[in-house]
């Protein structure tokens, strides 16, 4: 029996330290860090980087009647994990925009919904700055001003029907694409047809690639 | 076994340094601490969501199962609200109780078992870092004996032994083999190992942007001093290098003598550091709480042999530790109540449970009874709405800059000593930092004079994987002494300014 307490015991200790190994392995080289959702507990990335852009979240339905809805928060209020800030602001990946949508319907009384429109807010960080620091580091007054982008439309009965990308891939691609060479290259490779023999429109087979990291929205450094 | 197979096995146990470093035998004082500490900050965590718990992880509601983001759908199933509520109560308690070493084990291990199926069924608002470390803390607790001392389980045993055993001979506290200890300890340290290695992945760290940025966010707590270290990045930038230094050499020094001490007084400064600068609050609790795994025996005995000899010099002190240790052994249980403690545990985890259903149900979070009907949605404001649907903004200049700022040092990169009073005959460094994500960009930089004449103009391109640029303005001679300002412009539009005074140069006094 002792022995036997013994060998689970030199088990667990080194099982353990491999599993924790494997972790940093699989960070360090990103190898398949998002193949399970039990790599989150030992990949240890506390420091993905952080945008110089302020996003917030706003989900909002269209009434039969032409007025528009605020779906999240509900209107019994919102959890605020971190901070002041709502729950949905967090989910900049938006996997639960979805449900956060369909839960204000269902719970509320309201008129018919055309559709359901998820839009992202977006500022310049450095306009968040009090202004006691800002009047010391800039001679300008503040001229806040935000950006909106259109990321997702939802029927009424929760079918995805739109989806574009982040307001900053927006970007990050339209300054990428701002030169002429580049677009030059890139229309000479399309072809006039878009369609290859045997392709299908959308590819088959999983859709996040295991080796891709996975890097959720909320603050991990919290 | 005689006393020569007794001594070659003891010089056998200390030539062997893995079996000395875990299994080494110990009273669990550091694993004590930890086990009331980690609990209870998790509890308080626990609290603040409850009232939401339905509609953050029942089916009831709207949750994010962590499983959903990596491609497991339906990974673990979802409960209905009331389940939810109800467990989500229990984990609480089993918490308080983990803390408390009540049942110690098994609420350990409820715990350990709850916790992870709440964080995996909200990715936004209930997993994060802090709560993996936890998980693993809870985890490698329950495989120890962290509630043989310092717990309510300890207590009541503690009256049975001191019945049992002979007044003359000494109460011993029990001693086991360290190996969760351990093992707590390399989890922080692959902790910071790998937090390093992020660090190393991340472009920007290393000059502060990232840290500055993160200090002007507004997703974690406020953060004041955070709002004040922006105006220095070279503050962030040098404190970035200690971390990273300090996070990937934690491992190689924290088990030597002062390597521990300097290592643990520098991630204490760390984590109250983030506590400041970036409004993080839970993450410091768990890592400092976990820090007391480092304890020894032999710092305990330390510490208690200082305090021994602190009461011997005040008696006043002595009367009070006397008086508090009889008043402890009299609100002891008395004899044969050890049977009672299993019984208590399961009427109170019952409670909890009725309890928690019935306050749920009478807080109605949706409004669904309620008397005058459900709740309607709030309108949005139409104005709102219209910017939210116009069509797409472009960029404006101004938002792809930063800052301007002017001084006379650059140290990595960064100008260290921002100033706006030059004498004539200096060089100005003047350094424009840009916001990623920009284009390739032409700057425009421009001197002139209060009148808005331009005395001289410089300008390059910056490429977009570049944050900053440094123009240099030299003020000769032939300049007037007065004000003047730098204008920083891009597609022919000022999008900062910068005031400067130019004071006359000192000629040396004959003397």
């Amino acid at each position: 029996m002792r022995l036997l307490k013994r060998g689970l015991t030199y088990l667990t200790i080194t099982s353990y330290i491999g599993i924790l190994l494997f972790g940093i392995f699989s960070h360090t080289f990103s190898y398949k860090t998002g193949r399970h959702p039990t790599m989150y507990y030992i990949v240890w990335d506390m420091f993905c980087g952080w945008s110089a852009y302020s996003i917030r979240t706003h989900i909002v339905g269209e009434g039969i009647s032409g007025k528009y809805y605020e779906l999240a928060p509900g209107p019994w209020g919102e959890y605020k994990p971190y901070g002041n800030l709502g729950r949905r602001h967090y989910d900049t990946t938006g996997d639960a925009w979805l449900r956060m949508a369909m839960n204000a319907l269902d719970k509320t009384e309201h008129e018919p919904m055309l559709r359901i429109l998820c839009i992202e807010e977006a500022w310049c960080k450095k306009y968040n700055l009090p202004d006691s620091i800002w009047d010391q580091r800039y001679e300008e007054p503040k001229d806040f001003h935000n950006y909106y982008r259109l990321r997702r439309v939802i029927t009424p009965e929760g079918v995805i029907a739109q989806n574009y990308v982040s307001w900053l891939a927006r970007q990050r691609y339209l300054q990428i694409n701002d030169n002429p060479r580049l677009i030059s290259d890139m229309n000479r490779a399309r072809p006039f047809f878009a369609a290859t023999i045997g392709s299908r429109i959308e590819p088959e087979g999983p859709q996040h690639h295991p080796d891709v990291p996975v890097h959720l929205a909320s603050p991990v450094g919290n | 076994m005689d006393v020569k197979e007794v001594s070659s096995a003891q010089v056998h146990s200390i030539h062997n340094p893995f079996k000395r470093f875990f299994f080494a035998k110990e009273i669990p004082y550091g694993l004590a601490i930890v086990r009331m500490l980690i609990p209870l900050v998790l509890f308080g965590t626990v609290c603040t969501r409850w009232s939401f718990s339905r509609e953050l992880f029942s089916a009831d509601g709207a949750p994010a199962p962590l499983a959903d983001i990596f491609g497991f759908y339906d990974f673990l199933p979802l409960l209905p609200g009331t389940a939810a509520v109800a467990l989500f109560a229990a984990l609480g308690f089993f918490l308080v109780c983990s803390s408390l070493g009540w049942m110690t084990r098994f609420s350990l291990i409820a715990s350990v078992i709850l916790y992870v199926y709440f964080c995996f069924m909200d990715s936004i608002s209930m997993t994060t870092k802090y709560s993996a470390i936890a998980t693993h803390v809870l985890f490698l607790l329950s495989l120890s004996n962290c509630g043989a001392i310092w717990s309510v389980d300890s207590w009541l045993k503690g009256r049975q032994a001191r019945i049992s055993i002979p007044q003359y001979t000494k109460h011993e506290k029990p001693r086991f083999e360290i190996w969760p200890q351990r093992l707590i300890q390399i989890l922080i340290a692959v902790i910071y190992f790998g937090a390093g290695i992020t660090k190393l992945h991340t472009p920007g760290y290393l000059e502060g942007d990232q840290i500055s940025y993160w200090a002007m966010s507004r997703y974690n707590n406020p953060h004041p001093v955070g709002d004040f270290l922006t105006m220095y990045p070279i503050i962030l930038s040098v404190m970035s290098y200690i971390a990273i230094v300090w996070e990937i050499a934690f491992v190689f020094f924290v088990w030597q003598k002062w390597g521990r001490i300097i290592g643990l007084a520098m991630g204490t400064a760390f984590h109250i550091g983030t506590f400041f600068s970036l409004g993080l609050y839970i993450f410091p609790m768990i890592s400092i709480s976990m820090y007391f795994c480092f304890l020894t025996e032999k710092d305990v005995q330390w510490m208690s042999a200082q305090y021994r000899r602190f009461c011997r010099k005040g008696h006043w002190l002595r009367q009070y530790s006397a008086a508090l240790s009889l008043a402890v052994e009299r609100l002891r249980p008395q004899k044969d109540v050890g049977w009672k403690s299993p019984v208590s545990w399961t009427s109170a985890i019952m409670a909890v449970l009725f309890l928690s259903v019935y306050v749920e149900y009478q807080q109605d979070l949706y409004g669904l009874r309620r008397a005058e009907g459900r709740m309607t949605l709030h309108e949005v404001d139409p104005e709102l709405v219209q910017k939210m649907l116009a069509p797409e903004q472009v960029m404006r200049q101004k938002d792809k800059f930063l800052s301007v700022d002017v001084g006379t040092q650059i140290v990595g990169g960064r100008l260290t000593n921002r100033k706006t009073e030059f004498m004539v005959g200096d060089l100005i460094l003047v350094q424009c930092c840009l916001n990623p994500p920009h284009e390739d960009i032409w700057i425009d930089c421009h001197f002139c004079e209060e009148n808005g004449r331009i005395v001289h103009r410089s300008g390059n391109i910056v490429s977009r994987e570049h944050l900053r640029n440094t123009f240099q303005i030299y003020a000769n001679e032939v300049l007037e002494p007065g004000k003047y300002y730098v204008s920083i412009k891009s597609k022919g539009k000022e999008v900062l300014r910068r005031s400067v005074t130019l004071l006359p140069k000192l000629s040396a006094v004959a003397n």
